[in-house]
């Protein structure tokens, strides 16, 4: 039998799972010549929709190795990852270009602006590649930039900006085609006390403002007080997970 | 996946003729397929696994109708059990609306998405008449009247880089690297003019040594000069080219991460190549030319009757173009699909 559909479109289909993230026993081994390294040694996880969550670990722990599972920027050597449910492990290149495209932002520890671009070509590049036209995304590119607070810099090159606000255009780009999930990769392991804090906070707005889901992989403690769960890693693997305030998520569970 | 029996109060109206659709695929419809080509516009209605929104509206091409459902080219990574709400505009009766349910996905392995059919059935509630009317779409459409149009206008998905942007990426990354433009367009120049010199001056000195004996090994010398410079010209543009693409892996590799597919990746590459072998090999080949035809200028007074050699050296002149395009073209191939194929992970960490 056919399903019954309701006939209003329903901003949150049932049955969705609250998930948005999904990892099952993900493993990453690289192979230097005779010897193998265990980057991730079977990580298992589950993100909530909207949720900001740190993975912190000591250095060489795995944690960008994670990072690059998750946002299907390299393949797992075992497990799997599923994004809303969709082993992206299943997509087709076409597939997987409009998930990096659309649904996930990706910011870097070391920016990965293109530099012979300004930070208004930075910022749209996505935007092209997701189809708009000129007359859509400068006008786009240019409040995405004012909202990071780089309203006045559009025309500059990542050469002429300072750390952190390659970062912020970094950010800004990630934010182009309005995603769902940001990932980010120590975001803040480059920048200063203060502009660090600048940059969480921006994160942070995003994710209570636009309910941006947002991983975040850091060696920054300041991440600590902003994030709603903390995945510890330690050599590969999941240490423990820490609940920021049991009692504000509990909150959040009934409002729903 | 069950047929789906013929519902009762969905009866053919009787002035329509029943003309079955070519199709040789496994029956999986209970009524009979009219056949159709209508454009119409899909959105996904309750997507359990997919990351559209309601409001991305996307391109369907019906190709044919039954009582039950229709099947569709999509350009769209539907999956079996998708909801999707179509529209159509239908000659004669506007804009029609129907909600279905994705029942099947059909696409050979490794083609296109472009390529994808799928099997949609009508819901339950789907209205009868609004089928009806699709079904008289399919007599109009076969009929050879203009099929529905209706409502293509917001193709929200691409896939395809629109040439004109990609040129434009392409020149302003050319003008931005000024030194390692002018630096790889001049190796290929001088690469280009040693061949076209080599090629033309052959035919130079035997119109100016007329009546004197050309030796066996003169000649052997000369193609051995002439392959010498073949080598110089393939191993210093390739490597150059090679070279400027790879230090620009880790911009591959973000490129990707922004959601560039390999090919775009790719096509930018070629097109600087393209420009930038374009602007050394004609250069080069035309300085080439002329340092050849130098001897003969000097020496044009006192051999008032020996004429250029046009021909040859036109040949020759079009033989280092051609080659020069073709090298710069290969060298920077190479390296451009390789990087583009990487995982973005991959390609951003992979330094040179
Ligand atoms: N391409 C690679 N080849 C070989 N080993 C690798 C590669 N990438 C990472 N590793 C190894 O995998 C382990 C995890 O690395 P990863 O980069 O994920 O650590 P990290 O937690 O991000 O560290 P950091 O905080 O220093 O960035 C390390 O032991 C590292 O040496
Ligand atoms: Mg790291």
């Amino acid at each position: 039998m056919a399903r019954k559909l309701k006939p209003v479109v329903s901003k949150k289909p049932s049955g969705r799972s609250e998930y948005t993230v999904v990892c099952r026993d993900v493993k990453k081994e690289y192979s230097l010549g005779t010897q193998m390294v265990h980057a991730l040694r079977g990580v298992s996880l589950e993100i909530k929709r909207g949720e900001y969550i740190s993975i912190m670990g000591p250095s060489g722990s795995g944690k960008s190795t994670l990072f690059n599972m998750i946002g299907g920027l390299d393949h797992p050597s075992g497990g799997k990852v599923f994004i809303d449910e969709v082993d992206i492990a299943q997509l087709d290149p076409y597939e997987l270009a409009w998930l990096r495209c659309r649904k996930i932002g990706y910011i870097f520890q070391t920016f990965n602006l293109i530099p012979v671009m300004t930070a208004l070509e930075n910022v749209t590049l996505p935007m092209i590649f997701a189809g708009l036209t000129p007359d859509d995304y400068l006008p786009k590119g240019a409040a995405v930039l004012k909202q990071v607070g780089l309203g006045d810099r559009l025309h500059h090159k990542p050469t002429e900006l300072s750390g952190g606000q390659q970062q912020r255009v970094a950010i800004a780009r990630s934010l182009a085609n309005d995603p769902a999930i940001v990932l980010a990769d120590e975001p803040t392991g480059n920048l200063d006390l203060k502009t660090g804090r600048e940059i969480i906070n921006l994160l942070r707005t995003l994710n209570k403002k636009k309910g941006v889901t947002i991983i975040s992989a850091t060696h920054d403690l300041k991440m600590i007080d902003v994030s709603d769960r903390i995945f510890w890693i330690r050599d590969g693997a999941i240490a423990k997970v820490e609940e920021r305030g049991k009692m504000k998520i509990s909150v959040g569970a009934i409002a729903e | 996946m069950a047929a789906r029996a013929p519902s009762r109060n969905r009866r053919i109206a009787p002035a329509l003729r029943h003309v079955p659709a070519p199709y040789n695929g496994p029956e999986r419809r209970a009524n009979g397929r009219y056949s159709l080509t209508l454009h119409g516009r899909g959105t996904f209605l309750s997507v359990p696994t997919r990351w559209l929104h309601e409001k991305e509206a996307f391109e369907v091409v019906a190709e044919d109708v039954s009582l039950g459902g229709m099947q569709v080219h999509f350009n769209e990574p539907v999956r079996a059990g998708d909801a999707v709400r179509l529209k159509f505009t239908v000659p004669g009766r506007g804009a029609i609306e129907l909600d279905t349910v994705v029942r099947w996905v059909h696409r050979e392995p490794g083609s296109r998405l472009a390529d994808t059919s799928a099997g949609l059935a009508f819901n339950d509630d789907a209205p009868h008449k609004d089928i009806e009317a699709l079904l008289h779409a399919s007599d109009y459409s076969r009929g050879g009247a203009s099929s529905g149009t209706g409502g293509v206008t917001a193709m929200t998905r691409q896939v395809n880089l629109p040439l004109r942007r990609a040129i434009e990426i392409s020149i302003r990354s050319l003008r931005i690297r000024t030194t390692r433009t002018l630096a790889t367009s001049a190796v290929v120049m001088f690469a280009i003019w040693f061949l076209t010199l080599m090629l033309c001056s052959g035919p130079v000195s035997a119109a100016l040594e007329i009546g004197e004996i050309i030796t066996k090994e003169s000649r052997a010398q000369d193609l051995w000069v002439v392959i010498v410079s073949m080598l110089v010209a393939v191993v210093g543009i390739t490597n150059t080219l090679h070279m400027s693409v790879a230090e620009r892996y880790r911009e591959i590799g973000t490129m990707k991460c922004l959601g560039a597919l390999d090919r775009f990746v790719v096509e930018l590459f070629l097109l600087e190549s393209l420009a930038l072998g374009a602007v050394g090999s004609v250069a080069g080949a035309f300085c080439g030319m002329v340092h050849a035809i130098y001897p003969w200028l000097t020496r044009a007074k006192e051999l008032d009757h020996v004429a250029l050699p046009v021909k040859a050296l036109l040949e020759n002149f079009g033989l280092g173009v051609a080659a020069g395009l073709a090298l710069t073209i290969l060298g920077s191939l190479y390296p451009a699909f390789r990087a583009a194929r990487m995982a973005p992970a991959e390609a951003m960490r992979t330094e040179v």
